[in-house]
């Protein structure tokens, strides 16, 4: 590594990379165990990435397979992607919750959304990255981040305001 | 841009100005600027975005996780290639091979031994239940409307001859669709969120295909593990819905609109 100590990396991503895998595995052991996996993977071919501004993308991608790989291992079932066509959204302008929630709490209203939105809406609430970023790491269009985004918000505010009403 | 499109660009831009430099959305936050509506309901969006991307902030990273990254590199270091490893690696990687191909003659030697079963029901609930709990694979097409499932399944020569139970049928929670296949014959399956978190997926088949399925005009309810289910014949179909719901939740499946509208006027927000 040129620019960037592994150190670096690191200190730089383990909580997000540890909070998007916590979000898909739903368990913390397991979490911790694909957040240690994927930065193992950054040790061994880490240094071959040119361009090491990449390497945020390159840490959530890697996780996001082998979270994948994983569950395909355990399941027996094959991974395809799948299309997307434009449908009817939801057209729902809910109020803002007022009283404060807690991560557990953040968690547990994921946990309640349909995997094909909570995954690219931890992405997206988590900051790090911006939805062409996202689309890039699911290895979806950008459009279908965009409606995945957008309906998955809703049905996520549903959640929340059912346990924190404004 | 226009107000619509606008909303589209706008609804993945993240909270605290991150994004502006992006001239896509630098044209959409300028009309934002310029129309009241297209302002209050993207800082409503931007006020909940905050919100939650806050409280995600909160999720507790356990503390020894850091530390433990760390260490593990420092003890992984690249294997020392010497010849009798090597070697001894070569004949394990034989080994392996030699059985995997024993194993694959032992398997198709038991398969062409076993009798041919006919086709049962059980056996094609428990293989719509595999396929409703398989997440790496649940659907060939993300749709939000019955009409285009129907299409996309009629477009993929697939049953569209059903008539779904009244509570589903005009639902805007249907999620998508994907073709199975079941012996040779192709089954529909439809996927439904219902109140936002309740998955239930709806498989449809020609009752020819399986003899023994539910007679007609008698639903059948059975909890097979954490999952019920509940199937019925109707006009030469077969329908078999299942979820991790309740009876009752998906006997007011069945039951007219009106009855489920109730369900989501009571958990609605």
């Amino acid at each position: 590594m040129d620019e960037l100590s592994f150190d670096d990396v690191v200190n730089a991503h383990y909580e997000s990379l540890y909070r998007f895998a916590l979000s898909l595995t739903r368990r913390e052991a397991d979490a911790c165990d694909l957040t240690q996996q994927t930065f193992y993977r950054w040790a061994k071919k880490g240094g071959q990435l040119r361009d090491k501004s990449k390497a945020k993308s390159w840490l959530f991608t890697t996780l996001y397979r082998e979270f994948l790989g994983q569950r395909r291992r355990k399941d027996g079932f094959a991974e395809v992607e799948i299309s997307t066509v434009d449908g009817v959204e939801l057209q729902l302008d809910s109020p803002v919750p007022e009283s404060q929630l807690d991560g557990d709490a953040a968690l547990e209203a994921l946990q309640r959304v349909a995997e094909i939105y909570r995954v690219p809406l931890t992405l997206f609430y988590l900051e790090e990255h911006s939805y062409r970023e996202i689309a890039g790491i699911l290895d979806v269009p950008i459009g279908t981040v965009m409606s995945r985004i957008s309906r998955g918000r809703e049905l996520l505010r549903r959640v929340v305001l059912e346990r924190t009403p404004p | 841009v226009n107000r619509e499109e606008a909303r589209l660009i706008l609804q993945v831009c993240r909270p605290g100005g991150r994004d502006a430099v992006d001239p896509q959305f630098a044209v959409a936050l300028a009309l934002a600027k310029s129309d009241p509506e297209l302002a209050a309901w993207f800082a409503r969006q931007q006020k909940f975005d905050a919100f939650f991307s806050g409280a995600l902030r909160r999720v507790r990273v356990p503390s020894r996780l850091q530390s433990e990254i760390l260490a593990r590199k420092k003890t992984t270091q690249p294997p020392v290639s010497i010849p009798w490893q090597n070697w001894v690696a070569w004949r394990s990687s034989v080994a392996w091979a030699t059985a995997a191909v024993l194993l694959i003659y032992l398997g198709l030697a038991v398969f062409w031994k076993q009798p041919q079963y006919p086709p049962r029901f059980a056996d094609y609930r428990e293989r719509m239940i595999q396929a409703s709990e398989n997440q790496a694979h649940h659907l060939d097409v993300e749709i939000h409307n019955v009409k285009q499932a129907e299409a996309w399944l009629a477009n993929h020569d697939a049953a569209t001859n059903f008539d779904l139970p009244p509570g589903l049928r005009d639902t805007p929670d249907i999620m998508g669709c994907r073709v199975l296949d079941w012996r040779g014959r192709k089954v529909s399956m439809l996927c439904f969120m219902l109140e936002g978190s309740k998955h239930v997926d709806l498989f449809v088949a020609a009752s020819g295909d399986i003899p023994d399925a539910p007679p007609p005009g008698k639903p059948q309810f059975a909890r097979i593990g954490e999952r019920m289910t509940v199937s019925w014949t109707q006009n030469g179909t077969v329908y078999l819905l299942t979820g991790r719901v309740d009876e009752g939740f998906l006997q007011r499946c069945l039951q007219p609109a009106a009855a489920v509208r109730d369900i989501f006027r009571n958990h609605s927000v």
